[in-house]
């Protein structure tokens, strides 16, 4: 606590009270008190009692009454001698109960400030060992202070600070994870491009060579060659589409809108699936890349009808729903009713490689891919829940292209 | 060169000039104890004079102590009231000594009241524990009324205090209403409390007990 502030405070507070104390006196009891005995009342009281007597002299028939009066008025008048001798000391008592009266105030004001300022005092160190916390790296602070005053709205944004900086140091990881896995990806394409080019202009010119008839087994087997070289070439594509992931060219769309448009062209697109959508009641402006967010809805939809056809009947539905995120974001829920995702793949649903599939499948990019643009959108793609009735994912898009990540 | 005073000197002698203002009694050893008598003339006091004039009881109060032969401390008190009756123009006068004699005497004017003092004799210190004592310290309070007029102001006081039950004090008293009961009567009885009965003068004597006398 700061004493000097304290000890300052508390001999403004002794003055000022001082001041009214004697404001008080000067004022308002001291001219009440010689109201009460000032010599007129004294005199005028005197000649009515000589009055009285001088009556009873004139008219004896009442001197009782008279006498009655008199010793009425004499008794007043004791009382207001007896008053005027005791001045002194009844402006003594007047003043010392108005000072312990004071005295109590203040003792109850400064007790009051004291309890204040020691509470004032732990708050603010909760605040310090917190701020110290967060610079440490501590996440997901909780300094538990829900004042509603400068202090304890202070701790809130500490808190806050300290749950976007986890948010975002979970982000930084998850892509610099992905970035290595993109440039492995890359060097695997490229490795593999050279070596297939060569095989390919190698194999072209064993068809012209072989040219001639009876050669056919030969062809076939060049054919099948070719075909294999293909398969491989459309795998090395893959590869170079992961390590090239272009930025996101986000722009304020309508998100109910663009899910409505990829629901009626897609709608033929899985044989297994049907596709519904509940369109949100009015526009929910989001900035985002159609395309890539319609790339997004592709690869869940891909995965869910992976998944329902690998089940028990074989059909199923995707229904897809959108909403105020708050914070400023919008979002958009993917769910199937398909047998949802194993839960040993969950912990690392989102990385490169996780999948379930057989081999020849798919090679389990999709999702990576799918965080990777909803990270470089500035909004997130989330695991909501998954159990045997299905899978939903959740996308979060920020509204204004301001917020959207470079 | 012209003589000055010390001004201390003068405040000395300032401070001293009441003491030497007033005739000391006299006392004397009795068969009853030790006996006061020539009262000091302080009725030529115009503050005395004053005051008996106002109607209120004003109380003598004489009180004495002193060491006997073996060292013990004897105490001994004796009053005089005097209350001038303004209706009937007479003065009361009612004198209790140490052996807690009461004697009650009316007397028509101020000069016979002085006459009266002048020539009373009580007993200041009773009987047998006067036995020993080589001078008494004698003091004189002059209070300017009685503990029953003190009392009854009191009382009026704590009233007019709480004067708005009587209903007649109006706004001012029906918000000093608006305060807790208890909290009202305590500032009461505090206020009323502080109604003393101070001295109006007090002297004080060591008077030396004439030997051959003493009981």
């Amino acid at each position: 606590m700061n004493v000097r502030s304290a000890l300052v405070t508390l001999s403004g507070m002794l003055l000022a009270a001082a001041a009214v104390l004697w404001l008080f006196d000067r004022e308002i009891s001291g001219p009440w008190f010689r109201l009460g005995v000032q010599p007129e009342i004294v005199s005028t009281l005197e000649r009515s009692m000589r009055d009285q007597k001088a009556l009873a002299r004139q008219d004896p028939e009442h001197r009782e009454e008279y006498r009655s009066r008199f010793e009425a008025t004499q008794g007043l008048l004791n009382h207001l001698r007896i008053l005027e001798h005791n001045h002194e000391g009844i402006a003594r008592r007047w003043e010392t109960i108005l000072l312990a009266a004071v005295l109590a105030v203040l003792a109850v004001a400064g007790g009051f400030h004291l309890l204040r300022q020691r509470r004032l005092d732990s708050r603010l160190e909760r605040l310090r060992l917190g701020l110290i916390a967060l610079s440490d790296g501590q996440e997901s602070l909780e300094i538990g202070d829900r004042g509603r005053d400068t202090v304890g709205r202070i701790a809130g944004m500490i808190e806050d600070t300290s749950r976007a900086m986890a948010r975002d140091r979970k982000r930084l990881a998850y892509l610099r994870n992905l970035s290595g896995w993109q440039e492995t990806a890359r060097r695997h394409a490229h490795e593999m491009r050279t070596p297939l080019t060569a095989a390919r202009l190698e194999l072209a010119r064993l068809e012209r060579l072989l040219g001639g008839e009876g050669l056919d087994e030969a062809r076939q087997v060049a054919a099948s060659v070719g075909e294999e070289l293909e398969r491989l070439g459309r795998f090395t594509q893959q590869f170079t589409s992961f390590a090239r992931l272009p930025q996101p060219r986000a722009q304020v769309h309508d998100l109910g809108a663009v899910v409505q448009e990829f629901v009626a062209t897609f709608a033929a697109a899985w044989p297994s699936l049907d596709l519904h959508f509940e369109p949100p009641a009015g526009p929910l402006p989001a900035a985002l890349d159609r395309d890539m967010l319609r790339q997004v809805l592709v690869n869940l939809c891909d995965n869910s009808a992976l998944a329902i056809r690998s089940s028990e009947g074989g059909r199923g539905t995707v229904t897809l729903r959108a909403g105020e995120a708050g914070r400023g974001g919008v979002f958009l829920e993917v769910a199937d009713d398909g047998p949802g995702i194993a839960p040993e793949i969950r912990p690392r649903l989102f990385e490169p490689y996780a999948t379930t599939r057989q081999v020849g499948e798919g090679m389990g990019l999709g999702l990576a891919i799918s965080k990777k643009i909803l990270l470089d959108h500035g909004g997130d793609l989330e695991l909501l829940a998954s159990s045997g009735a299905g899978a939903s994912f959740r996308l979060t898009f920020p509204r204004k292209l301001e917020d959207a990540a470079a | 060169m012209k003589w000055a005073p010390a001004p201390w000197a003068l405040l000395l002698l300032l401070a001293a000039a009441p003491l030497g203002a007033v005739q000391a009694p006299a006392i004397e050893g009795a068969r009853e104890g030790v006996v006061l008598s020539r009262l000091p003339p302080i009725f030529g006091e115009e503050e005395v004079r004053k005051q008996l004039g106002t109607g209120l009881t004003t109380s003598f109060a004489f009180e004495a102590s002193g060491r006997n032969a073996a060292g013990s401390k004897i105490k001994g008190a004796a009053r005089v009231d005097v209350r001038y009756d303004l209706w009937d123009e007479i003065y009361i006068v009612t004198r209790i000594d140490a052996t807690g004699r009461a004697a009650r005497v009316t007397l028509p004017s101020f000069e016979r009241l002085a006459e009266w003092w002048r020539d009373a004799r009580f007993v200041l210190i009773r009987g047998p524990a006067a036995a020993g004592l080589a001078s008494v310290e004698v003091a004189l309070r002059v209070i300017p009324f009685s503990q029953a007029e003190q009392l009854d102001t009191q009382r009026w006081f704590s009233q007019a205090l709480s004067a708005e039950k009587s209903g007649s004090a109006g706004a001012v008293s029906e918000a000093v209403e608006d305060q807790p009961e208890s909290f009202g009567q305590v500032i009461n009885l505090l206020m009323a409390t502080s109604i003393g009965r101070p001295a109006l003068l007090e002297y004080s004597w060591r008077l030396p007990l004439p030997p051959g006398k003493k009981k």
